[in-house]
């Protein structure tokens, strides 16, 4: 039995030695570039969202991203964006302490709040957790990069949350409870009846926020992380389709969003951070996803150029009010 | 815990550690705690069940040996059997019959309003209730004496190694062995280590691989032509191939490593020269359950040639049903008896063709004609199994069906991307190759052997070549052992 032991532990050895001089994966090398650019520009401001931000609709003449446009309004500054796939706040969190760690400290840090992912039906959406992500970050803060894919692939970042439990969420309009994700996320989904936009409509946006929320927690997160680092953070409440909802839901919407969206600012307040609220500010004709239909068959935050334009204006003008960047 | 874990990667070296180190007598204590860990690290509350069903087929396995009356003796039987297909019927089909039964009552226009029951399917609920099932039909049968020990028992219900994916084990087979004592040896160890390693590596990096594509096709086929859907699809068929077999392999090495010998379940399936042949070697340990304890008892053979069509066509259409609660596995179950039925009413048919073209003296020729036939009629099959409604299998055969001309899509920015780059296709097909080229030399002997007589300079380059590509080209996505699901 020793001779055996022996055995193993030498090859473990030699195998341990020889993963050294492994070349890392290519996918591994684009997203360790992703973020070593961003950390050897060492831009002013950095722009986090999710494919809101890189959004043109296909009316739009100029096909600008909405980082484009304030790059347009800060000529002055470097301006970086930092897109997801889709929205996950404590994503953002995990790439600033990335950051802070590494001892680059932007002026400004800014972080869209996208209302609608703050839903059951996206919050605990298993593709859209970033596990992945965050192991390599870990990673590459801890100094174990080389051993990053073999740990992967034996499930280190393997999900905790199954899809059985994503689809078990509860979902509630208001306070009252209306039923599981699964009631909202199937098949039936892909028919865009009355009925189903407004239980779409429903799902995304009548929940009713609380600071248990994972988001608000990463929200928090960011602000003490930021401010500890002396970095300025800025949210803003991006524009909600509230036409629609009202159409579909009812003045329900309006007062559901609106608690919302006051929550939110109290609770940043409470951390002495003001955020720009947007929410109510653009009618459907801004959206892209009416033009869209029929790949995106409800509501999103996809805006159309003059849409994108608001935005970054206003949102230029909050940064300004703060001497920003 | 999945064998493809960290977690396992840990849990499996502590455990024979401990193993080896303990007397003999408290050796099935560990393994018992260990297994039910083993099973507990997906849901603890699910244990209940693998108590439930022990406790049950313990009793009545005891009570029908002890007992001389036939009908006291069928009574625990038909108890054993109530329980656990009551589990298998509540956690896997409730819900499938439930809702054909809605289905077919709104066709009547009567109301009907029996919810679902909103549960997750226990991991290898349909594999350990048919090997404790089996172990009661055997008693029944007079084949196989009580098992007196109940710790022992609770083993041969929860052994981890083929706890959750197989092999389904016998009684006979397993229960014995553990019972004796064995020693540590190290050729036995690294026999049950090389055969983990090369059933991982099936697993992470051919089968891993190999799902990226069959899932990117498989989830929107509409979005594909005909030759991007036979390629989804014979990669299907090596995936599902590798995925189980890998499991398989893992299982028995790690059996092996703590001197359980467990039975094979695969032998070069793709090889096979006729679909009777393909059951044969494929599953093995599934296909032998059905043969025993459903396809003998309907009668087998022995009851005339209507009868026996009937039997087989049960048979496979039951053991399509084990595999899923869904029509596609149904279906798939029913080809087969279909093919195995066609294979039969054609023999004389099919020999006179060989004798009128002279194929008889090529049988090579004839050979890779069989292997061909086969592999295209099993490709057929797996479309059922793998398509996630009889709708999408239909339309994937009629999409084949009218032309394999479209060229497939490498570039991720196109529509019909096929899910990977040119280069991991290219590789994709090498492993596939690779493959087979193992299995061809299989067939003249086993591989284990060969390598084993080679010089260490030979071996050890290549073990750390295995593990250095399992860890590097490994697939990092989290895909499922497919089998789990049943």
């Amino acid at each position: 039995m020793k001779r055996f032991f022996l055995k193993i532990l030498l090859f473990s050895t030699l195998v341990v030695t020889l993963q050294f001089y492994m070349p890392l994966p290519r996918d591994l090398q684009f997203k360790i570039k992703k973020i070593d650019t961003i950390l050897r520009w060492k831009p002013d401001v950095i722009y986090f969202g999710d494919s809101t931000l890189n959004w043109t609709a296909p009316s739009d003449r100029l096909k600008l991203s909405m980082p484009a446009l304030l790059k347009a309004l800060l000529p002055g500054s470097v301006v970086v964006k930092l897109v997801h796939p889709s929205y996950q706040m404590a994503i953002y969190k995990e790439n600033l302490r990335f950051f802070i760690l590494k001892k680059y400290y932007p002026k400004c840090v800014i972080f869209p709040i996208n209302l609608r992912s703050f839903s059951p039906i996206w919050e605990w959406q298993p593709l859209w957790q970033f596990e992945e992500e965050v192991t390599l970050i870990n990673s590459m803060l801890e100094g174990w990069i080389w051993f990053y894919k073999p740990l992967t692939v034996f499930k280190l970042n393997h999900l905790k949350l199954t899809g059985y439990e994503y689809l078990r969420k509860k979902v509630y309009m208001g306070d009252k409870e209306v039923g599981r994700v699964r009631d909202f996320d199937n098949l039936d989904y892909f028919t865009a009846t009355d009925e189903n936009i407004r239980r779409q409509m429903v799902v995304r946006y009548m929940y009713p926020l609380s600071e248990d929320h994972r988001f608000i927690r990463s929200m928090l997160e960011i602000v003490r992380m930021s401010k500890a680092a002396g970095i300025e953070p800025v949210f803003y409440i991006t524009p909600i389709d509230f036409q629609t909802g009202v159409r579909y839901v009812g003045p329900a919407f309006t007062d559901q969003v609106e608690k919302n969206v006051a929550f939110i600012q109290q609770v940043l307040s409470a951390e002495g951070v003001e955020a720009l609220d947007l929410s109510r500010s653009l009618g459907t004709k801004y959206f892209s996803w009416p033009e869209d239909v029929p790949t995106v068959l409800y509501p999103n935050e996809h805006l159309k150029l003059r849409g994108r334009i608001f935005v970054v204006e206003n949102l230029h003008q909050f940064m300004r009010l703060k001497k920003l960047p | 815990m999945s064998f493809n874990s960290i977690h396992f990667l840990i849990f499996f070296p502590v455990v024979v550690t401990i193993y080896f180190a303990l007397p003999f007598r408290h050796r099935w204590l560990w393994l018992l705690g260990a297994s039910y860990y083993f099973y507990m690290s997906w849901r603890p509350e699910y244990a209940l069940l693998l108590v439930l069903s022990t406790l049950v087929d313990y009793y009545a396995g005891r009570t029908i040996h002890a007992s001389r009356s036939r009908a006291r003796r069928r009574l625990f039987l038909l108890m054993s059997l109530a329980v656990n297909f009551g589990l298998l019927f509540t956690f896997k089909y409730f819900n499938f019959f439930n809702g054909a039964l809605r289905g077919f009552c709104s066709w009547l226009h009567l109301s009907y309003s029996v919810p679902d029951v909103d549960v997750l399917l226990p991991v290898g609920i349909s594999f350990y209730t048919f090997q404790t099932l089996s172990y009661t039909l055997e008693v029944y049968r007079g084949k196989k004496e009580a098992e007196p020990h109940l710790g022992i028992f609770a083993l041969y219900v929860v052994y981890f190694p083929q706890l959750v994916a197989g092999p389904i084990e016998r009684p006979q087979r397993l229960l014995p062995q553990l019972k004796e004592k064995s020693a540590f040896d190290y050729d036995r160890v690294t026999r049950g280590l090389r055969l983990m390693l090369w059933g991982m590596f099936k697993k992470v990096v051919i089968a891993d691989r190999l799902a990226i594509v069959v899932n990117q096709v498989y989830g929107q086929p509409a979005d594909y032509g005909g030759l991007a859907l036979v390629a989804g699809t014979v990669f299907f068929a090596f995936q599902i191939y590798c995925d189980f077999s890998g499991y398989s392999d893992i299982a028995i090495g790690a059996a092996r490593v703590m001197g359980v010998h467990l039975m094979k379940n695969f032998d070069r399936p793709y090889l096979a020269q006729s679909i009777r042949e393909f059951w044969g070697r494929w599953h093995i340990s599934l296909s032998t359950w059905f043969r025993d304890y459903v396809y003998i008892p309907l009668g087998g053979n022995r009851r005339g040639f209507k009868q026996w069509q009937w039997n087989i066509l049960l048979t496979f259409v039951l053991s399509g049903l084990w595999h899923g609660a869904n029509w596609t596995f149904i279906v798939w179950g029913g080809l087969h008896g279909f093919y195995y039925l066609v294979s039969s009413w054609t023999a004389g048919f099919r020999a006179r063709v060989i004798r009128a073209c002279r194929l008889e003296r090529f049988p090579g020729l004839l050979r890779g004609l069989s292997v061909v036939t086969t592999f295209t009629l099993v490709c057929l099959s797996w479309i059922f199994f793998r398509a996630d409604t009889l709708g999408d299998a239909f339309f994937i055969i009629f999409r084949i069906g009218q032309g394999i001309t479209s060229p497939l899509v490498f570039d991720l920015k196109q529509p019909g991307y096929i899910g990977l780059p040119l280069t991991e296709f290219i590789f994709s097909l090498g492993l596939i190759l690779l493959l087979m080229a193992v299995q061809v030399l299989q067939g003249r002997g086993p591989v284990q052997d060969l390598f084993c007589r080679q010089p260490a300079w030979v071996r050890w380059p290549v073990y750390m070549a295995l593990a250095l590509i399992i860890m590097n080209l490994g697939i990092s996505e989290e895909i499922p052992f497919i089998y789990f699901q049943f």
